[in-house]
C-alpha cells in the first residue's frame, strides 16, 4: 500500500473520535454538531472499508510461513483509550473552543500511529471481527498479522497481503 | 484461478560481487494473477506430453522436444528463502539505474508445489521509454511515461520435485549457480592444458581466443576428467587408438626430440580430436562398429535385485 493509502487508513482509524464527539454533542443537546460529526465519522468508516477492499483485491498475495504466534488483541484496548483521549481531555481543554489544540493533538496521535504502523489496531477492524497477532517467521523476524481466523497452533502458512511494513492482513 | 494458486514473482539479480540473489517484483494483485496464468501456459509448453527428458550432458544440444534434467539439484540458498522467509527478501528498487544490480532472470515461485519457473532476462527486455510507442484511446501514439520490461514468451528452466529441467546450460547458468554441475574451462585453464607435453601449438594465446564455446566445453570435459594425465594419454598411444576411426588422423611432431600432437587448425579436425580425447568415440562390443556417444556416464556394474 502506498503512503496515501497508509495515511487514509490512519485517518480512518481515528474515526471513533468523531463518533465519540457525536455522542458527546447529543448529550449536550447540540444536534447540528452531532450530525456533522456522525457524517464525518461515517465517511471515514466508508473510506476505511474501501481501503480494506483495495488491500484484499489489489495488493499482491504472499505466503507467510509462521512458526510462532502470539495474540495481541488486548493491545487494541490501549489504543482505543488513546483514540478516545481527546474526549476525556475535553473537560480540561475545550477542544471545540480551541480547534487548533484539537488538530495538534490529533495530528500528533496520527503521526505516532502512522510511524509505528499501529494503525492495524484500527477499531473498525475490531468491529469487523478481526484479530491481531504478533507472528514470527523462520528467520525470527516479527510481524503483525490481522486476520479473522482464530490461530490455534504455532505453525501456520497463511496467504496474506502486505498493508504496511511488517504488517500483513489475511487474504481470505 | 483462485488466489491460493497465485505464484510469487522475483527477479534473479547479479550484484557487483558477482553473486546471485533474489529481489521481489512489486506487483498489483490483478497483474500477479495474469502473470501466473502466463507462466502456467509457458510451463505447459515447456514440458509437454511429447517432451523427452535426458540427463544433462555438457556437449549435447537438446532437440526441440528434449529437455535436460539434473536430478536432486541443490537449490541455492537465495532461492530457498523464497519458500520459507519470502518477507525478508528485498523489493526490486532502482531497476533501471546505472548502479542497479543486473537482472539475469525472472522467476515465478509456486509455493504449493515447491516449484520455480525461470525465464531468462536480458538487457533487450528493458523497454526504453523513448523507444516504445503505445496507441492511446484517442488513437494517437504516445510514449511510455516510465520505462518498462517485456516478459519473455518462454520459460528457460523449471525446478520441481527436487529436479532441474532446462534446455540450455549456458542460459540456465545465467540465473542459477551451476559450477557444481559443470564448470566451463576458463581461458587460463585451456592455456595450461595446451602447455602440457601433449600438444604442440603456435601462439596458444591467439589460438584460444579463436575457440568457440563448443570447443571450450570440450576442453572443460577433458580437463575435468584429468584424461590428459592418464598413463595412456601419450601422443603415440592416442594416434594408435585413433586409427580405429576412419579419418581421425593427428599429426605428430618431435620438437626437441619429444613427440607432440599438433593442434589442428582446421575446426572440424580440432573438434574430432577433442571429441576423441573426451572419449566420445568407441567401438561397439558386439558388432565392432565405430560409434559416437555424448554420454560420459560411467558404467555401473549390474546389481541383482
Amino acid at each position: 500500500m502506498n503512503k496515501l493509502g497508509k495515511f487514509l487508513l490512519v485517518v480512518t482509524s481515528l474515526s471513533p473520535i468523531l463518533f465519540a464527539y457525536a455522542v458527546n454533542s447529543v448529550s449536550k443537546g447540540d444536534s447540528t454538531a452531532a450530525y456533522y460529526f456522525t457524517i464525518c465519522g461515517a465517511g471515514f468508516s466508508i473510506i476505511g472499508l474501501l481501503i480494506l477492499w483495495f488491500c484484499k483485491t489489489q495488493i499482491a498475495v504472499e505466503t507467510l510461513k509462521v512458526r510462532k504466534v502470539k495474540s495481541v488483541d488486548k493491545q487494541a484496548i490501549a489504543f482505543l483509550v488513546i483514540y478516545l483521549m481527546p474526549l476525556f481531555a475535553d473537560n480540561a481543554i475545550d477542544f471545540r473552543a480551541h480547534p487548533w489544540t484539537a488538530i495538534y493533538v490529533i495530528a500528533i496521535i496520527g503521526v505516532v500511529v502512522y510511524h509505528s504502523n499501529a494503525f492495524a489496531f484500527n477499531p473498525l477492524l475490531a468491529l469487523l471481527w478481526y484479530h491481531f497477532y504478533e507472528v514470527e517467521n523462520e528467520d525470527g523476524m516479527t510481524y503483525m498479522l490481522v486476520t479473522r481466523k482464530l490461530l490455534r497452533q504455532q505453525s501456520n502458512t497463511i496467504k496474506v497481503v502486505e498493508i504496511a511494513d511488517y504488517v500483513y492482513m489475511d487474504r481470505e | 484461478m483462485n488466489d491460493s494458486e497465485s505464484f510469487e514473482f522475483y527477479v534473479v539479480v547479479r550484484g557487483t560481487d558477482m553473486l546471485l540473489d533474489l529481489q521481489k517484483i512489486p506487483l498489483t494483485q490483478p497483474v500477479q494473477a495474469d502473470l501466473t496464468s502466463l507462466f502456467e501456459e509457458q510451463k505447459a509448453s515447456f514440458i509437454g506430453i511429447q517432451t523427452e527428458i535426458k540427463s544433462f550432458e555438457p556437449t549435447y544440444s537438446p532437440k526441440k522436444n528434449e529437455l535436460f534434467e539434473i536430478k536432486n539439484f541443490e537449490l541455492p540458498d537465495f532461492c530457498g528463502r523464497a519458500l520459507t522467509v519470502s518477507q525478508t527478501i528485498d523489493e526490486l528498487e532502482n531497476a533501471f539505474k546505472a548502479n542497479a544490480p543486473i537482472i539475469k532472470g525472472v522467476v515465478a515461485v509456486d509455493l504449493e508445489n515447491q516449484a520455480f519457473y525461470f525465464q531468462s532476462f536480458r538487457a533487450s527486455h528493458i523497454l526504453e521509454r523513448r523507444r516504445i510507442l503505445f496507441l492511446s484511446k484517442s488513437n494517437t501514439f504516445k510514449q511510455l511515461s516510465q520505462p518498462g520490461v517485456q516478459i519473455d514468451n518462454k520459460l528457460a528452466a523449471i525446478y520441481r520435485d527436487g529436479n532441474l529441467y532446462f534446455r540450455s546450460f549456458h542460459v540456465a547458468k545465467q540465473f542459477l549457480p551451476m559450477d557444481h554441475v559443470f564448470r566451463e574451462a576458463t581461458r587460463e585453464d585451456v592455456l595450461v592444458a595446451l602447455g602440457s607435453d601433449l600438444f604442440l601449438v603456435d601462439n596458444p594465446s591467439e589460438v584460444v581466443d579463436q575457440f568457440s564455446a563448443r570447443v571450450m566445453k570440450y576442453f572443460s570435459i577433458i580437463i575435468d576428467s584429468k584424461i590428459l594425465e592418464h598413463a595412456n594419454a601419450t601422443p603415440q598411444k592416442i594416434r594408435n587408438a585413433s586409427k580405429k576411426f576412419d579419418g581421425l588422423e593427428f599429426e605428430i611432431r618431435k620438437p626437441n626430440g619429444v613427440s607432440k600432437i599438433v593442434l589442428p587448425e582446421d575446426k572440424r579436425q580440432l573438434n574430432y580430436l577433442l571429441r576423441f580425447l573426451a572419449e566420445e568415440f568407441y567401438v561397439s562390443e558386439i558388432t565392432k562398429e565405430p560409434r559416437a556417444t555424448n554420454s560420459f556416464e560411467k558404467y555401473k556394474p549390474v546389481k541383482s535385485s
